[in-house]
């Protein structure tokens, strides 16, 4: 230490001046010296002589100064009348006075840290989505997505199938792009480590990491190859390699199964690396492949990419790159549009040409990223509203306090200007204060929320910017109101009274209208956001099946495989067979792995055409939700037969002979009377083959809650399916709890095949909770930031009260003295402090009352109020109140005993 | 002169007072007032340039002796010792701040 002294000495030394530079060194040489074998024995000896050789700082000036006088040199020009005269000084005096009352200083800049780490990480969420920032990607901004099309329908841009040829001769034909990428994305079957799982995989062409600069966690990526013959290898996630092969360096080299071949690791991508997407909802377990592989992993036998086949919309080609320097977008695009044209010269069957689109990959399109501004931030905004709040009324009470050294400084010529500054420059102080402990708030939050967002969330220079921005503003909010009433009070005669506001309570009544509307936005905030997780919650619970946190549905695909039509039958065959037989399985069924539920793709997932016979085959065509049903799918779900009977084993013939509709379809087509009538179906797209089938049956349907509220899906079920599905969901119903059901139909499945995985597995609960997320965050980030308000408000009402106290306690003491119970002082306080809250309380309830209804009426088409939720709300206000009143107020009610 | 002198502070009463007492050393000066190393440097300073201070150094064979840096000590002008006088008679409590030292 004491070397460390005599060198900041050193250091210090050339601003001495010349003439006095050799003995102010050996002075302070010998003041160190002399300092440490003084404090030799002291506690914290080197504190202190590190502290005293900082004092060198502070002598230098002085020297420099008075060299500068003896020679009557200008000392530095002054600034004495300008604006920013003594903001250091100012700066210093904020520091020296904050660190004499920590525990105020504490109380706000806990309360506007809150405030500041809600609002940053609600923007790194709307940074993230409008920016799409791509974790472990190299200069994004000069990354461009292009996009062939052909003219649709619905304008925009239709996909225009493209091939792995046509990418190639791409890369030479714009060449404002220096480097250009291919990807398709698509999900692979994969064994790793002999346990068969389902993996998110791309095809990417060999420069795939290079044009997005990511650098590997591990191994050289994929080896240079011009063209799309090449090894079966693949660069595997971070987060794949995490949990399949437990971050084993050794990884390189390994084989694994994907699809119906083998491809060897020569990479592990870097850590959150997702390619260049980044909304996509993924547990990290994802995959690059090259081209190469193509036909191992596409599903369809005959689907090769690198066959000129262009069927219109069977696998999206998407194509990334790299802007060559100084060209710009729109080069590009117009280059990328000749191409386009060239690729279909005689257009497409619409007969337009296809053209491009080239996008930047920053921006998402500014009305989204308003949208989700206008979604997210408004109530983190709120929040951080009250919390400035909170501060304000901490600093106007602080100002009360030292409006006698305020009045002193104003009659001693300070101007009123200085006093403001003064005081916004604590509120700075502070909320910068607020703003570095606000880091590792946010930090946190944002861990905690990741894992149920579906994009990455950094926090990012920008995020950071937020932070500083959100403190600057806070600080001006929060200090303007006290610096202007500070400045204000120009009376002389407040420099005879003992303390201001002696008088009565006068003085706090703005205070009090602010913990007013604080009360009031934090049960408006609670209310309105338990009124919205009830909806959700809700939405959730109305599926038309028995409990289901019971029903498991996991569904395959074996085209993954590429199994044949009788393995394929035979696989499904001897997984129902075993399943069904397990001792806690109380039902089990095959469907489609959209038959009973869309999940919110609506006629997207609609397999069956259907018609009356008496129509034509050309009119009223409808598609619904349905089709093939195998074992017993409906106990599964808990469907029960209305009418007529289920299907019997000698009805799955090759093609279906009868059909059960539900009760909503026998309305529509019927009006109920559906049993023994005739109809025919044929499957999606394919309505030549049609099939007449009678109904047998009528069961219950299942609910989908859609926007416009909840709705029993009409369907139709037939007991053999059209053609061969390669793609089918088991639906069981469990005795026991998922958890112990679910590694024993993993193992049942792994011993009638071990290369099939689940595409998909889980509850049906838990579908409806991934479909319905969006929903259930923003409703919970409600409920978590109105507990975080009324955490604010409590705080605000609490330092209120102490403060009303403070400044009465002469008058309770006089009370007391003549002979006030301290029970009636308790009452006293407490009944001033419970008056703000109830009245803070019902503004707070008519509000939330109004917004709960437009909350619920706008998203969920129901325009009822939870009584429950909104009770339970009002009640823990009711309560948080009364603890914040009540100390303040049983302190009142012991003034006396501080007197005597 | 005492009349267009530059008016004392009171960290340079105090460092008078301090040096009236015998502590001659910025550091010790330091200890005894308990006043920072960053206000009682530039102080002395000043109260050098307006003469109410002078300092002196150590001998070079005393300090070859001792094995250390040469000290540069201080003390306190007849200017200076007239100007802690006028103040003492004007703040009645600030003879009673530090105790006196008998060493040095």
């Amino acid at each position: 230490v004491r070397r460390a002294a005599h060198a900041l000495i050193c250091l210090l030394a050339p601003l001495a001046p010349r003439s006095s530079r050799a003995r102010w060194l050996e002075e302070w040489h010998a003041e160190i010296d002399h300092a440490s074998s003084a404090l030799g024995g002291r506690r914290f000896a080197s504190l202190r002589i590190l502290r005293m050789a900082l004092g060198a700082v502070s002598d230098i000036r002085a020297v420099r100064r008075l060299h500068r006088l003896r020679l009557a040199l200008p000392i530095t020009p002054s600034s004495r009348g300008s604006m920013f005269y003594g903001l250091a000084q100012d700066f210093r005096h904020a520091c020296r006075v904050l660190m004499t009352a920590p525990g105020f200083s504490l109380a706000v800049i806990g309360s506007l840290a809150l405030g500041i780490a809600v609002n940053a990480a609600a923007f790194a969420m709307v940074n993230a989505l409008f920016f799409r920032i791509l974790p472990g990607v190299e200069d994004q901004a000069r990354l461009a997505r292009i996009e062939l099309c052909r003219a649709s329908r619905h304008a925009g841009c239709g996909w225009l199938s493209t091939t792995y040829d046509d990418y190639t001769s791409m890369r030479t034909s714009v060449p404002s792009v220096q480097a250009l990428a291919a990807r398709v994305q698509l999900l692979a079957a994969a064994r790793i480590r002999g346990e068969a799982t389902t993996l998110r995989a791309a095809l990417v062409s060999p420069n795939y990491f290079e044009v997005l600069g990511a650098r590997l966690s591990l191994g050289a990526g994929f080896p240079a190859a011009k063209d799309a013959s090449g090894d079966a290898v693949a660069v595997i996630s971070h987060g794949l390699w995490q949990r399949q092969f437990e971050g084993a360096p050794d990884v390189l080299g390994e084989f694994i199964a994907v699809g119906t071949t083998a491809v060897r690791i020569v990479g592990v991508a870097p850590e959150r690396f997702l390619g260049d997407t980044n909304t996509a909802i993924t547990d990290g377990r994802e995959i690059w492949l090259p081209f190469a592989v193509a036909s191992a992993v596409l599903g369809h036998p005959s689907a090769d990419l690198s066959a000129r086949a262009r069927r219109e919309g069977e696998y999206a080609v998407e194509y990334v790159g790299r802007l060559a320097p100084g060209a710009t977008l729109q080069q590009a695009r117009s280059e990328a549009n000749v191409f386009a044209a060239r690729l279909v010269p005689g257009g497409t069957e619409t007969g337009a040409r296809p053209f491009a689109r080239v996008r930047r990959f920053g921006f998402k399109d500014p009305d989204e990223a308003v949208q989700a501004f206008a979604i997210i931030m408004p109530l983190p905004l709120l929040v951080l509203a009250i919390a400035c709040l909170n501060a304000t009324s901490l600093l106007l009470a602080r100002a009360t306090y030292r409006m006698r050294d305020t009045t002193v400084r104003l009659a001693l010529g300070a101007t009123r200007w200085r006093i403001v500054r003064h005081v916004l420059t604590e509120s700075l102080l502070l909320a910068l204060a607020a703003a570095a402990a606000s880091v590792p708030l946010t930090m946190w939050t944002i861990g905690f929320a990741q894992p149920h967002l579906p994009m990455s969330v950094p926090l990012d220079s920008r995020v950071l910017g937020f932070t500083v921005l959100a403190a600057a503003g806070s600080a001006l909010i929060v200090g303007l109101l006290p610096a202007l009433r500070a400045s204000s009070r120009r009376g002389a005669a407040m420099l005879g009274s003992s303390r201001a506001g002696d008088t009565g309570t006068r003085a706090p009544r703005l205070r009090k209208v602010l913990v007013v509307i604080q009360v009031a936005a934090s049960l408006a905030l609670l209310a309105t956001g338990g009124q919205s997780l009830s909806s959700v919650a809700a939405l959730m619970s109305e599926t038309g099946a028995d409990d289901p946190e019971r029903l498991l549905i996991a569904s395959f695909d074996l085209d993954k495989l590429k199994f044949s039509e009788e393995e394929g039958k035979a696989f499904y065959r001897q997984v129902l067979e075993r399943v069904v037989s397990m001792p806690q399985v109380e039902a089990a069924g095959l469907a489609r792995p959209r038959a009973m539920w869309t999940f919110g793709l609506g006629s997207g997932s609609s397999a069956v055409v259907l018609w009356l016979p008496e129509e034509a085959a050309d009119k009223g065509r409808w598609h619904y939700v349905g089709g093939y049903i195998g074992g017993d799918v409906f106990r599964a779900v808990g469907l029960k037969l209305l009418h007529g009977r289920g299907f019997a084993p000698g009805d799955a013939r090759a093609t279906p002979q009868v059909a059960i509709v539900n009760q909503p379809m026998a309305d529509r087509l019927f009006s109920g009377a559906a049993l023994g009538r005739s109809i025919r179906v044929a499957a999606r797209n394919r309505h030549e083959e049609s099939l007449e089938v009678r109904i047998v049956g009528i069961v219950e349907p299942t609910i989908e809650r859609s926007y416009s509220g909840a709705e029993p899906v009409p369907a139709v079920y037939l007991p053999a399916p059209f053609q061969y599905e390669p793609a089918l969901a088991l639906y069981v119903r469990s005795r026991t709890s998922m958890e112990t059901l679910l590694p024993e139909l993993r193992a049942a499945v792994g011993q009638v095949d071990p290369r099939v995985p689940f595409v998909d597995v889980g509850t049906l609960q838990a579908r409806f909770e991934q479909r319905n997320m969006e929903d259930h965050i923003l409703a919970s980030g409600a409920t978590i930031l109105g507990a975080v308000a009324l955490l604010l408000a409590t705080a605000g009402l609490y330092g209120l009260f102490s403060f009303i106290v403070s400044l009465r306690q002469r008058e309770i003491g006089v009370r007391m003295a003549l002979g006030a119970e301290p029970a009636a002082v308790l009452r006293l306080v407490l009944h001033q402090a419970m008056s703000l809250a109830l009245l803070g309380a019902g503004i707070g309830a008519a509000i939330a009352i109004v917004a709960g209804a437009i909350v619920s009426a706008e998203i969920y088409g129901t325009a009822s109020i939870d009584p429950l939720m909104f009770i339970a709300s009002a009640a823990m206000l009711i309560v948080a109140m009364l603890a914040a009143g009540f100390v303040p107020a049983w302190r009142a009610s012991r003034v006396i005993r501080w007197w005597c | 002169m005492a009349a267009d002198a530059p008016a004392l502070s009171y960290t340079g009463l105090f460092v008078l007072q301090a040096l009236a007492r015998g502590y001659r050393f910025g550091f010790d000066i330091m200890q005894v007032t308990g006043l920072p190393s960053g206000t009682i440097y530039p102080a002395l300073r000043r109260l050098e340039a307006q003469e109410l201070v002078r300092s002196d150094w150590e001998s070079d064979k005393r300090a070859r002796e001792k094995g250390r840096p040469r000290r540069r000590y201080y003390e306190l002008t007849p200017a200076g010792r007239r100007r802690l006088t006028e103040a003492e008679t004007r703040y009645r409590a600030l003879g009673r701040l530090f105790p006196g030292r008998t060493t040095t």
